[in-house]
C-alpha cells in the first residue's frame, strides 16, 4: 500500500516538474516569475550587503606596520594625483573653451542605472568562483548584455553576461569569461601620448586581469593604467580598468602580455552602476 | 490547511532567499553551504517523502527563477536527490539517529554535486565544460560542500533532539522479564 502511494506521489511529482518547465519554456510562467524576482529584490539586497560585509572583514587582516605603510604610499600617490589633477582641470578648461570655439557637442552620451547585488557566483557552480554577480534590474530596465559595469568611482567592475526581465548577470573583470577592449595609459599623462596601445584585457583565475595581444614594439611598464579603449560598441573610452603591475615580454614571442591589478575590492561591491548608452 | 501551506511557502522562500543572497556571498569554503539540502533531508527524515517533494519543487522553482541556468537544473537535481534520500533511508538507514543523518546527508551531497553538474552541462552545452570534473576545484567545493554540510546536520540533529522526542531513542523492555 505504501508503495503503491509513494510511486503515485513519484508520478505526479515528475509530471508537475515536466509541467513547469515546459510552461517556462513557452513563457506562460513569466509573469509568476517576474513577481518572484522582484519580490526577493529588497530582501536579498539587504541580505548580500550584510554576508559582503562579513566576507571583506574576515578576509582583511593587515597589521599595524603594514597599514603605515600602505597610509604613506597611498599619502604619496594622493599629493601625486592632486597635481596631475590641477594640470588636468587647466587642460579640460582649455578643452571647453576649444570645443566651444569649434560648436563641439559636449554632453555625455551615456546612461548610469544604479543596481543592487544580490547574490553572488552560482549556486553549486564552484567553477565561476565567486566571479560573477547577479544584480536586481535587468532587461525591464533597459540593460543589455555587454554593458560596462563600474563602481561609485567609476573605475571597471565588470561586464553584463546575461539578462532576465528582472535580473542580469555580470562577470566580474576578474572572470576569464570577461573580455574588454583595453588600452594602456602612460603613468606620466602625457596627453600626446595617453593611449600607448590596445589589447584584450580578460580576468584571471578570478585574481587579477591579463592583457594580451599587446605587439612587441610598444614599451609598457609597471605602474602604466589600462583603461578601456572605446574599440567596443557599448564602452566607452577611458574607464579605468586597473594598473600594470607586471610585463611579460619575450623576444621570441609576436606579443607581449601584462598583469593587471584591478583598483578596487571586487568582493565589496554591493551597489554598481551600468552604464548604457543614450537613446537618440 | 491554506495556513499550513502559507507557512511552508514562507518559509521555503526565506530559505532559498537566505541560500541566494546571504550564503552564497561569505567566503569561500562556506558559500558552498547548501542549506536547502540540509533542510531537505531533515524534512525527509521528520515529516516523510510527500512534504520533502513539495520542498524540493517549491525550492527548485525559486531558486530556477532567480538562476541564470537552464530553467530544471535545480528542480530536477532536488527532486532526484529526495528520490535517492527517500530510497536509502526505506532500504539503508532506517533508524533516525546521527549516523544516519550524516550517511544520509553524505550521500545525497555528492549525488546531488554530479547530477547538478551533468544537468548543467547537458542543458547548456558547450558553455559548460564537463572537464570541470578533473580540475581541482571542483573537488574542493565539494570537500568545503560535504564538511558544512555535515556539520551543520549534526548541529540540528542535536537541537531537534534536545526539543522534541522525535529523535530520542526508544528502548523497548521485555514484560516477561519481570515474571
Amino acid at each position: 500500500m505504501l508503495k503503491i502511494k509513494t510511486k503515485n506521489n513519484i508520478f505526479i511529482f515528475t509530471a508537475v516538474i515536466g509541467l513547469l518547465i515546459f510552461l517556462h519554456f513557452i513563457k506562460v510562467l513569466s509573469p509568476l516569475e517576474n513577481i518572484m524576482a522582484r519580490a526577493i529584490s529588497p530582501i536579498a539586497g539587504r541580505l548580500y550587503s550584510a554576508s559582503s560585509s562579513l566576507r571583506v572583514a574576515l578576509s582583511e587582516r593587515t597589521d599595524k606596520e603594514e597599514l603605515l605603510a600602505t597610509t604613506k604610499d597611498l599619502q604619496a600617490e594622493i599629493n601625486q594625483v592632486k597635481a596631475e589633477n590641477a594640470r588636468l582641470k587647466s587642460i579640460e578648461e582649455e578643452n571647453k573653451k576649444l570645443r566651444q570655439y569649434l560648436k563641439f557637442s559636449t554632453k555625455n552620451e551615456f546612461n548610469y542605472i544604479l543596481t543592487n547585488v544580490i547574490s553572488r557566483g552560482i549556486l553549486g557552480d564552484p567553477v565561476s568562483g565567486g566571479q560573477s554577480l547577479i544584480v536586481d534590474k535587468g532587461v525591464a530596465d533597459g540593460l543589455a548584455p555587454g554593458l560596462a559595469v563600474v563602481n561609485s568611482e567609476g573605475i571597471v567592475a565588470g561586464k553584463i553576461a546575461e539578462v532576465k526581465e528582472n535580473t542580469a548577470k555580470i562577470y566580474l573583470a576578474t572572470d576569464s569569461n570577461c573580455k574588454l577592449a583595453a588600452a594602456v595609459q602612460g603613468s606620466e599623462g602625457q596627453p600626446g601620448s595617453a593611449n600607448k596601445t590596445v589589447g584584450i584585457a580578460e580576468g584571471e583565475l578570478g585574481l587579477t586581469i591579463r592583457m594580451n595581444f599587446i605587439p612587441q614594439a610598444e614599451e609598457i611598464k609597471v605602474g602604466d593604467t589600462a583603461v578601456t579603449s572605446g574599440l567596443e560598441e557599448n564602452i566607452p573610452a577611458g574607464l579605468v580598468i586597473g594598473r600594470i603591475v607586471e610585463v611579460d615580454k619575450t623576444s621570441n614571442e609576436v606579443w607581449q602580455r601584462a598583469t593587471i591589478e584591478p583598483l578596487i575590492n571586487l568582493d565589496e561591491l554591493t551597489i554598481v552602476s551600468v552604464l548604457r548608452p543614450r537613446e537618440n | 490547511m491554506y495556513l499550513r501551506i502559507f507557512l511552508n511557502f514562507i518559509l521555503i522562500y526565506i530559505l532559498s532567499v537566505a541560500q541566494v543572497s546571504f550564503i552564497a556571498a561569505l567566503p569561500f569554503g562556506i558559500s558552498h553551504f547548501n542549506i536547502i539540502l540540509v533542510i531537505l533531508i531533515f524534512i525527509l527524515m521528520l515529516s516523510g517523502f510527500k512534504l520533502s517533494l513539495w520542498w524540493a519543487l517549491g525550492a527548485g522553482f525559486l531558486l530556477d527563477t532567480y538562476s541564470f541556468l537552464p530553467f530544471g537544473v535545480y528542480l530536477i537535481s532536488l527532486f532526484l536527490v529526495v528520490l535517492l534520500a527517500n530510497f536509502l533511508l526505506a532500504n539503508f538507514f532506517t533508524d533516525r539517529s546521527l549516523y544516519s543523518f550524516l550517511a544520509l546527508t553524505f550521500f545525497s551531497t555528492l549525488f546531488y554535486s554530479f547530477l547538478f553538474y551533468l544537468l548543467a552541462y547537458l542543458f547548456s552545452f558547450p558553455e559548460i565544460k564537463i572537464n570541470v570534473l578533473w580540475g581541482k576545484e571542483f573537488w574542493l567545493a565539494l570537500a568545503y560542500q560535504l564538511f558544512f554540510n555535515l556539520l551543520s546536520v549534526s548541529l540540528l540533529f542535536y537541537i531537534v533532539s534536545f526539543a522534541s522526542k522525535r529523535l530520542r531513542p526508544v528502548f523497548l523492555e521485555r514484560s516477561s522479564n519481570k515474571f
